[in-house]
């Protein structure tokens, strides 16, 4: 059964049919053609032509026409347009015109950066001229930085080699600084948040180091479809980029599916987005169908791997492989290229798949769950699509209440423009870690501004503590360590939690790598750590060490950690009383602790059992968004029942508000509290799981209105008796003896709104 | 909640260590007040009470130095300074990638104090030392910077006294202190002087000739165990930096003293020590002053050093006295081996074939090698195939008591056996055909 037999097969299968909750048809779309702009040296259109390349596609020849130009752009392309010609075509006619001129790559992952290379050089070397690039990262060899840093015209790298490995030697540099034409950035959307606001910073560093030199290089950027890539390249690069959004690359027929799994019980649970995902993609995979199936977390990529791999049987089982962070580089490189050479089947993703890496285009994908943002929804879609023929991407709805909300509401999602890509570049940990290295790299000069207008203050907190040194109108480093080294751009905190395989005991060897909020959890002692589906059980894990040792095991259950939060106000920043209720942004500290942990069953998913887990608390800084319901509003609510609504109530302000942040749900938290220290009302927290925040609380405290108005909406629609996971939670979460947590929440929601018109 | 409230708190939660407080009464160190043109010379100057020297002027600013003064005779090990003076151009050309051309006559040596050892542009050389002989004497110069404005100054002043350097020595030169010179240099948009003349750094010598008898090749480990002087009141290398941040906080520059000793220690101990392996390439067999001959291993170390350059007949001679001389830490067998292949190389055959002989003289030798050789002399020079191939079946003898001693799974020991049937089958083929060649010319019987 080929692709289309099995998409006509699901139309007519009354079964399936039923849970399809939306099935939209985007038709196939013709090229559009531009010309090669003039000022293009004349060997480039010929060496295109060989290639079998005889005109450019009109967002194409947009974006080198405005390049040559000297404009700073951002090209705006679904996968598989032709957007690394974009940037490939000014740079190389930089080189053609003067050799000296130099271009700096910066690629997200060292995977892409080895892609790019390879692209590059066969399009260089059909130009019959000397012009040498390198990807220059952690793995480059000695001899090789050497050539790299005096003779690479292309420099491709990675930001955080950019971080530790080249301004803060930007001397051995000379040449690249010097002559540094264009600077690339590809997968702009990637981003956001935490590690967005460091590249902001790192470009800021970047910035003054080409200024000390001389130069003054375009930035020409490229990236998926999100509501503000103009924006978002302004705020990064710090200065008027163009906007170039209109594509003219061809397009195969697409068929989007979201599938809402069946009712299994009356209080509203369905079946789980797991089972489902597994029984579709199996069912594709089955019929030889290459398909990528997207899954929301890591132990979910391995649990589905195990599914998947027991339905096609043993023939096949060796062609599905899992993909996600925390795999080795060579492991992920062998799977990569299994894809492309269709020796692999199926694969198992977590959004780690979803960045520009070549892995050709499969036919079909499944997401299971709603990836959280309608700009992620999109891009791992664009991973199934090949070129004039047909493809299909299947959302498989979870119980949250976004993708329920998604499900009764599929035009919100085909409808709306995608979401913002948010960043904080003056969040004050990470404003501060750059200035360290800023400084170690260049003195500041009195009344140089970094960014922000308290520079001066912040220089000189750091000469209170020893870091710097003021003196003959310069801020110079004044310290033995080396900054950059302690900074790691991919989240806030610098030291990972190193998982050690000790099932031969002669023989250790590093598995993998995990933050330490995600230890907390997934490699506790005694949890059951999944690793390309296979299990090991965690012996021990030396906190202070940061390092976990585990075994192989085979046991049929997995387990999942519980984080107990509690929040401390310290600030109130903004605070205002709008649809009756109190809101507020401000500074907060959080304390997790992982408490227990549940072992439950593969399969059919019940509890087997419980164990304590003892590690120490993890404090945070951050910001947070809050509401406090004044008495009106909870008035005639036992105590019991308003307990119980704020549960609910949390549980559906935060499943709701990422798909308004476009940010991970994993990137906003909550607690409540009863009676709150400010308002010594009940009150509700939403906080960003980063220290010092980026940015999340703030907009939540913007979109206020909105939020509370989805919030309603949700609870009004769900078709279920007394809460589900999907709205206010499963009643026995909410902990409520008597019940009626659904209708207190309700309650609460419709006497806050009778006061003002429901925003959506 | 202010920014500084703010900053205090990430402090406290996030990654930022905390050091101690900033010191009561912190005053700016003692800077000059005349201006540039004033002087044409350098004058008398002191940086707080511990430091004397001299303010120097150059157009890019002032910068203070300490000058010491040593008699060229002055000894800090077996040999005094002067005696790296004496030593010809081509014995240089052994220890490093110097012309035999090279003037040590006008060397500098060059040894950096610095603010930290990760390098970066953000590490600063805040003492930098040089070296070099003038008439009778022996000048120890060293730039210090009394304060980050100071710098390009004190750059341009160490270039211009650089600039009349033939040759650089330093010990880790290469890795650490030039290139971290050259970054200071560039970050000040100068270019880095010396540029074509040539550096001998002095690690890459000591480690081939002491690797093996030395637990690590570092300065200190060299000046106690070769120079055989000790030094008393050392200050730690890595005290260093946090001396040099505590004097620009209070402007008291008295701990500093010690640093300074210490990096003119330093570049006395390099001067000793290029004086001794100029020495030891040069003549290695006689005793020193005080009646002490070199050791076999280094005469080993040294051979091979020889050996390494192409100097054949030099490399023998030492490996011949090391034997005389007897080996310890370096096994008796290695010094064999080597020896034999130098002498292969050089076409002395014979000599090759007796430690060869002697070699598989002792009962029960489990190494391969000689016969081998043996082999391949008697098969290929002396065409002698008889007993090429009683040498042949007793390596594969030892080949296979090898492989029952490493297991039947030894690639190596495989490898080996397999080659040596090869050989014996090709052994026997010439001996066969050689026969029969001297059967038809075999005399008829009288």
């Amino acid at each position: 059964m080929n692709l289309e037999q099995f998409l006509e097969r699901l139309r007519r299968d009354p079964e399936m049919r039923a849970h399809i909750t939306a099935w939209e048809t985007l038709p196939a779309l013709p090229a559009r053609y531009g010309d090669f702009p003039p000022g293009l040296d004349p060997r480039i259109p010929a060496a295109l032509r060989e290639k079998g390349i005889t005109r450019l596609y009109s967002h194409q020849s947009e974006a080198v026409a405005a390049a040559l130009a000297g404009k700073n752009t951002v090209v705006v392309t679904p996968t598989a347009s032709g957007k690394t010609l974009c940037y490939n075509l000014p740079v190389l006619n930089a080189i053609l015109k003067n050799p000296a001129s130099r271009a700096l790559y910066l690629f997200p992952t060292k995977a892409l950066a080895q892609d790019q290379v390879v692209e590059v050089k066969s399009l260089a070397d059909r130009l019959g001229a000397e012009i040498k690039s390198y990807v220059y990262d952690g793995d480059t060899a000695p001899a090789i930085r050497q050539v790299c840093r005096q003779a690479g015209h292309i420099v491709i790298t990675n930001p955080d080699m950019l971080h530790t490995g080249i301004l803060p030697h930007h001397t051995k540099w000379v040449r690249l600084f010097e002559n540094l034409q264009y600077v690339v950035i590809d997968e702009l959307h990637q981003y956001r948040g935490v590690f967005g606001s460091h590249l902001a910073n790192l470009l800021r560093r970047l910035r003054r180091i080409c200024e000390f030199y001389g130069s003054h290089p375009v930035f020409l950027c490229s990236s998926a479809t999100i509501a503000n890539p103009k924006e978002l390249a302004e705020r990064l690069i710090g200065a008027p980029v163009t906007l170039i959004d209109q594509n003219g690359a061809p397009r195969g027929e697409k068929h989007f599916i979201f599938y809402n799994p069946p009712l299994v019980s009356r209080d509203g649970i369905r079946e789980s987005a797991l089972k489902a995902s597994a029984r579709i993609a199996g069912q594709l995979l089955k019929n030889d169908i290459q398909t990528i199936v997207f899954a929301r977390s890591r132990n979910s990529v391995e649990v589905l791997t195990t599914y998947l791999r027991a339905q096609v049987g043993q023939q096949k089982a060796s062609r599905v492989m899992g993909y996600r962070g925390g795999y080795r580089p060579n492991e992920r490189r062998e799977i990569e290229k299994g894809l492309r050479e269709g020796r692999i089947l199926g694969v198992v993703s977590t959004n780690a798949l979803e960045l520009g890496i070549d892995i050709g285009q499969l036919e079909a994908c499944v997401m299971c769950g709603y990836p959280g943002t309608i700009a992620s929804a999109w891009q791992q879609a664009g991973r199934a699509g090949r070129r004039g023929s047909t493809s299909v991407a299947i959302l498989v709805a979870s119980a949250s209440p976004l993708d329920q909300y998604l499900c009764s509401h599929p035009e919100y999602f085909f409808q709306r423009s995608p979401e913002m890509g948010l960043i904080n570049p003056d969040n004050l940990l990470i404003l501060v870690s750059h200035l360290k290295c800023a400084a170690f790299e260049l003195p500041f000069v009195d009344g140089e501004q970094f960014g922000v207008p308290t520079t001066e203050e912040i220089l000189a907190y750091l000469e209170e503590e020893q870091i710097l040194r003021h003196t003959g109108g310069k801020w110079h480093w004044s310290a033995e360590n080396f900054p950059a080294e302690s900074i790691s751009l991919r989240s806030v905190d610098a030291e990972n939690v190193v998982i050690i395989d000790q099932t031969d005991p002669a023989n250790p060897r590093v598995l993998g790598e995990i933050d330490q909020l995600g230890a907390m959890t997934m490699v506790h002692t005694n949890a059951v750590y999944l690793h390309q589906g296979v299990q090991y059980h965690v012996d021990r894990l030396d906190w202070g060490e940061k390092k976990a040792y585990v075994h192989q095991v085979n046991v049929e259950y997995y387990t999942d950690a519980k984080l107990a939060v509690t929040l401390r106000p310290l600030e109130v920043l903004k605070e205002k009383e709008e649809l009756g209720v109190r809101v507020g942004y401000g500074e907060v500290m959080t304390a997790a602790k992982a408490t227990i942990f549940k072992k439950i069953r593969l399969y059919t998913h019940e509890n087997m059992g419980w164990g304590k887990i003892h590690l120490p608390e993890y404090e945070m800084h951050t910001t947070a968004y809050w509401i406090s319901l004044p008495e009106r509003l909870t008035e005639g609510l036992s105590q019991d029942k308003l307990q119980s609504a704020l549960v609910g109530l949390g549980h559906l302000l935060r499943g709701l508000a990422p798909m308004y942040l476009m940010c991970d749900p994993a990137d906003l938290h909550h607690v409540m509290q009863i009676r709150s220290p400010f308002a010594e009302l009940p009150t509700i927290y939403l906080y960003d799981a980063y220290p010092a925040g980026i940015g999340l609380a703030e907009k939540c405290y913007e979109l206020h209105p909105m939020l509370l108005g989805a919030a309603l909406d949700r609870v009004q629609s769900c078709p279920c008796e007394d809460g589900c996971p999907s709205c206010v939670g499963p009643a026995a979460e909410a902990g409520s003896s008597t019940g009626g947590t659904k209708e207190a929440v309700l309650t609460i929601l419709r006497r806050a709104l009778a006061d003002g018109p429901v925003v959506h | 909640m202010d920014l500084r409230d703010r900053l205090r708190l990430l402090r406290a939660a996030g990654s930022s260590r905390p050091r101690g407080g900033p010191a009561p009464g912190a005053t700016a160190p003692a800077r000059s007040q005349a201006s540039a043109a004033e002087t044409a010379g350098p004058r008398p100057a002191r940086v707080g009470e511990a430091l004397q020297g001299y303010v120097r002027a150059v157009p890019s600013g002032e910068t203070f130095y300490v000058e010491t003064r040593y008699p060229a005779g002055h000894c800090r090990g077996p040999l005094p300074l002067a005696a790296v003076r004496s030593i010809p151009g081509p014995a240089w050309a052994l220890l490093g990638p110097l012309p035999p051309s090279v003037e040590m006559e006008r060397a500098i040596f060059l040894d950096t104090e610095t603010t930290g050892l990760s390098g970066g542009s953000g590490t600063y050389a805040f003492l930098v030392g040089l070296g070099f002989f003038e008439g009778n004497q022996f000048v120890v110069r060293q730039y210090f910077l009394r304060d980050y404005p100071e710098e390009e100054a004190l750059l341009e002043a160490a270039a211009e006294d650089l600039a009349s350097g033939r040759v650089l020595v330093t010990f880790n030169g290469k890795a650490f202190d030039w290139p971290l010179l050259e970054e200071r240099y560039r970050m000040h948009r100068r270019t880095p002087p010396l540029a074509g003349v040539p550096h001998l750094d002095l690690l890459h010598p000591s480690r081939r000739i002491w690797r093996e008898r030395l637990p690590q090749c570092t300065l200190a480990t060299l000046e106690a165990q070769i120079l055989g002087v000790l030094r008393e009141r050392d200050v730690p290398g890595e005290l260093i930096p946090q001396r040099y941040f505590d004097y620009l906080r209070t402007g008291n520059a008295e701990p500093l003293d010690e640093v300074l000793e210490h990096n003119r220690l330093d570049i006395l101990s390099l001067v000793s020590l290029a004086a001794w392996l100029g020495r030891l390439v040069t003549d290695p067999f006689s005793p020193t002053a005080d009646g002490e001959l070199v050791c076999g291993e280094d005469l080993f170390a040294l051979g091979r050093l020889f050996l390494h350059r192409g100097a054949l007949a030099e490399g023998i001679r030492c490996l011949e006295e090391a034997r005389r001389r007897g080996v310890t830490v370096v096994s008796e067998v290695r010094l064999q081996r080597e020896l034999a292949a130098a002498y292969k190389r050089a076409r002395e055959l014979g000599q090759a074939l007796a430690i060869w002989q002697e070699m598989t003289a002792g009962a029960g030798s489990l190494t391969l090698y000689p016969y081998v050789e043996m082999a391949k002399y008697y098969e290929h020079v002396a065409h002698d195939y008889r007993a090429a191939l009683r040498a042949a079946r007793q390596a594969l003898a030892v080949a296979e008591q090898r492989r029952r001693l490493a297991g039947p799974s030894s690639p190596r020991a495989r490898r080996d056996i397999e080659e040596l049937r090869h050989r014996l089958a090709r052994l026997e083929r010439k001996l066969a055909r050689s026969r029969s060649i001297l059967d038809g010319f075999e005399p008829p019987p009288a």
